[in-house]
């Protein structure tokens, strides 16, 4: 689906179910805050084995009850993670007779969005827990001023993840969740910052070594988040 | 509410983070050192093998007229096209057709007759006057006529004329009637004639036109000059009458009607080109004949007859080897072994071999070959061994040598022919052999030449050349030539050299990675073969014949030096880091070889060092 087909389907999900809150209050907005470590193939987070890098994340949702268990409509993930030079050739500089090597690295700004589901399985009266499908897509903003150009990796993304959420009052609650954004056809080169013509080819060894790992097309990342509900039709928190 | 308020505090603090912008470089560190200096590689090309060859003369073995301009005579120009001998005293010293053929003052002449309709009362060229025979065909335009003149001449001045008889010049395209062996290969081999050819007219050729008058020395402007004719032939030249003795005809043809060309070189020039170019508009003769009553030509009774350009068939082919002018007389046995249809062979034959490497084991050795089949045989001969260009020793009747290091570099191998007649050998080489014993070609051929025997329709060359590379039999010689570059430099306590596009080592040779100090000769460090590109880093000693990944092609495309040292002082004795070549035995002297050669930088740039 295209970027613009799912911004429209997510716009009438969501249009038809700010219209239906305002008279049944079935419509939950849910902002979220956490962190989320990318795939260790991704450039995105480093070679380092265990948690490796973890970057902070914020997201949004806004989901529509169709059955008193089951919620549904758009979702809105973003972070600004660095790459990680662990995954590129060092940048051989040739200056007045000399050879440096250089570790660069840049800031990008990753962009989630796309439509998702959620089923709750109540198991207490204010305690629920709940798994979580999507499908979407993915946005990788690239620093401007080092790729001298305005450059975006787009791909298509899925979603599954399970949560726990508490409800505080009628209209508000807490959730914890854990979340897997898959992304499909990911290449992680299209992150190097380096031109090819500046690219360490004299002193290979120096390189760092995960210029040699696999590159899977389809990659995890794992986001935990905390997040705040509320249905605004029912007059919000007030 | 609470929960609310939160929410959007922490969404505030999420898009500050989100708008940070603070990239990171860092710089790379090795062994304490985070630069490196560079010691690029370029190509040097000194030192290479290489030799020469030197023949004291050829044999005759037998001669092939098959062979174009086998006896060596044709020329661009037309026949005796010279400088008025001796120093131009009437013409200056723009070449022009002078009939005698040679640079040096001549006073009389008399031209070979060795063609049917035979020479009646040969006439004598003589003197007229500028110091010598006067037998001159000017081409239009010289400028010993005058500058901006547009008119051929035509000027013989000659004695033995018969009193009171008329004579009458032209230019005449004969064709051959042959008759037995071509006359002038006879001559040439054997300086006589069997039976002699006729000069005939061909089919539909015979169109007499021109100028029967009294000559005259005119420009174009007048009406006694002669004017050309298209197809005439032959075209007359004018006439004069027995005067004292002797005749003097001394005609002009004006060039500017179309006919002809303002000077030689052109298809359209009177006089042709001395090869195969010429075409049934030219004329091969200039003839003089006694002349009927009515001033025609009376072609049984030619007085003088020059030819001016090669000869034809009856059906208007240029025949080979008929160049002009008509040979006088046969050319020696040496001379024939050198012309081009001469096959012969050297009688002795001097190869000399510079930089040779000392080898540990095998000895070089010189084979005679067959280029491209497997018909080869080591030679026996004198092999004198050279510190330069300097003899040290020498010794006889030897199949194999080797050279000693800081004694001899090279050896002159003199080889008498005589008992390697019986093949025609077209190359000989120089090979690198398990031992002097050995007696069959090895594959390293590393020096050779493929001038030894001469063969019909090549030049004799009595010296030359050797060239270097891999001769393989002569089935597809390969030559070397230095090429490729490297990048790199000290990182560290490593030395690393990223090495792209080298030649293939010859057959039996192997490239060298070398440290070198280029003041001091005492240091000096052999790092060892190239490796594979990293992560292989594998000897590419075998990189002469291998013909598997990463070598598939002519060249090495891609190749790695790599050095380790405990400390980076360890590089503080050298200047330089090179690429020299040397025969896959080397003895392990430096190779004087070189192929890649930094530029000098102490220490190779290491910081620290004295």
């Amino acid at each position: 689906m295209s970027k613009l087909g799912i911004t429209l389907a997510a716009g009438l999900v969501l249009g038809a179910a700010t219209g239906a809150a305002q008279s049944t209050a079935r419509f939950r907005i849910t902002p979220s805050f956490g962190v989320i470590r990318f795939d260790r193939t991704s450039a995105l987070s480093s070679t380092t084995s265990g948690i490796s890098k973890l970057w902070a994340s914020a997201g949004l949702s806004a989901l529509y009850q169709f059955r008193p268990n089951l919620h549904a409509g758009f979702y809105l993930e973003t972070s600004r993670p660095s790459t990680s030079p662990d995954y590129f050739p060092y940048a051989l500089i040739q200056t007045a007779g000399k050879y440096q090597l250089f570790a660069i690295t840049q800031r990008v700004v990753v962009l989630s969005y796309g439509l998702s589901a959620e089923v709750g399985v109540p198991v207490l009266p204010k305690f629920a827990p709940y798994v979580r499908l999507g499908l979407g897509r993915h946005s990788v903003y690239e620093d401007v001023q080092q790729e001298n150009s305005v450059k975006t990796v787009n791909g298509m993304e899925f979603v599954a993840g399970a949560g726990l959420r508490y409800t505080v009052g009628n209209n508000v609650g807490v959730q914890l969740e854990a979340v897997d954004f898959l992304w499909k056809d990911w290449n992680r080169d299209v992150l190097n910052p380096t031109q090819p013509a500046y690219q360490n080819t004299v002193f290979p060894e120096d390189n760092p070594t995960g210029i040699t790992w696999s590159k899977p097309s389809l990659i995890h990342n794992m986001r935990l988040a905390l997040g705040f509900t509320f249905t605004p039709a029912s007059g919000g928190t007030r | 509410m609470r929960l609310t308020r939160a929410s959007r505090l922490a969404a505030v603090v999420a898009l500050a983070g989100a708008c940070a912008h603070n990239d990171v470089v860092d710089v790379i560190t090795r062994d304490g050192s985070n630069t490196i200096v560079a010691i690029n590689l370029a190509p040097a090309a000194a030192g290479l093998p290489n030799g020469t060859r030197a023949v004291n003369r050829f044999i005759l073995s037998s001669f092939d007229t098959s062979a174009y301009d086998a006896f060596g005579r044709a020329s661009a120009n037309p026949a005796t096209f010279v400088r008025e001998p001796p120093n131009g005293p009437c013409y200056g010293t723009t070449p022009l057709i002078y009939e005698p053929g040679t640079a040096a003052a001549v006073a009389t002449y008399v031209p070979p007759n060795r063609y049917l309709p035979a020479i009646v009362t040969p006439v004598t060229i003589q003197d007229a006057g500028c110091g010598t025979a006067t037998a001159y065909i000017v081409p239009g335009g010289h400028p010993g006529n005058g500058t901006g003149n547009t008119f051929w001449e035509f000027w013989h001045d000659f004695t033995g004329a018969v009193a009171s008889t008329r004579y009458i010049t032209g230019l005449v395209r004969y064709a051959v009637q042959a008759r037995g062996a071509f006359d002038q290969s006879e001559i040439l081999q054997t300086g006589t004639v069997t039976t002699p050819d006729s000069l005939v007219f061909m089919a539909g050729d015979f169109n007499p036109a021109g100028r029967k008058a009294r000559d005259a020395f005119v420009a174009c402007g007048s009406a006694s000059i002669a004017q050309p004719v298209a197809g005439a032939n032959p075209m007359l030249l004018g006439s004069d009458t027995t005067r004292s003795g002797s005749v003097d005809i001394d005609m002009t043809a004006c060039d500017t009607n179309g006919v002809w060309f303002n000077g030689v070189g052109s298809p359209a020039s009177p006089v042709p080109s001395n090869d195969l170019s010429m075409n049934t508009k030219q004329y091969n003769f200039f003839v003089i004949w006694v002349a009927k009553a009515d001033s025609t030509p009376d072609y049984t009774k030619p007085v003088y007859r020059q030819q001016i350009g090669p000869l034809l068939t009856t059906t208007g082919q240029v025949i080979n080897n008929s160049f002009a002018p008509v040979p006088a007389a046969a050319l020696t046995s040496t001379q024939l072994a050198t012309r081009p249809g001469g096959v012969s062979r050297p009688d002795t034959m001097r190869l000399t071999f510079n930089v040779l490497e000392p080898l540990s084991t095998g000895a070089y050795q010189v084979f005679l070959l067959r280029s491209g089949t497997d018909t080869a045989q080591v030679v026996t001969g004198r092999v004198i061994r050279l510190n330069g260009a300097t003899a040290v020793d020498t010794a006889n009747g030897v199949t194999g040598f080797n050279t000693v290091a800081g004694v001899t570099t090279g050896a002159t191998v003199v080889i008498d022919m005589a008992p390697y007649a019986a093949i025609n050998w077209s190359a000989a080489t120089l090979a690198i052999g398990a031992s002097s014993g050995n007696t069959t070609l090895p594959a390293s051929q590393p020096i050779w030449t493929t001038s030894v025997f001469k063969f019909a329709g090549q030049s004799a060359s009595l010296s030359g050349s050797l060239a270097f590379g891999s001769f393989n039999k002569g089935t597809s010689p390969v030559l070397f030539g230095a090429a490729g570059s490297g990048t790199g430099g000290v990182f560290g306590t490593e030395l690393r050299e990223d090495v792209v596009r080298l030649a293939r080592p010859p057959v039996g040779y192997v490239y060298e990675a070398w440290l070198f100090n280029s003041s001091d000769a005492t240091k000096k460090y052999n790092i060892g073969s190239l490796l594979t590109p990293y992560p292989g880093l594998q000897s590419l000693d075998d990189a002469d014949t291998r013909q598997t990944a990463p070598l598939a092609g002519p060249e090495i495309t891609q190749a790695a030096i790599r050095a380790v040292a405990q400390s980076a002082t360890f590089y503080c004795d050298y200047d330089k880091v090179q690429v020299r070549l040397a025969p896959r035995q080397n003895a392990g002297a430096l190779p004087a070889a070189v192929i890649l050669s930094s530029g000098s930088s102490k220490g190779l740039g290491v910081t620290g060092c004295p």
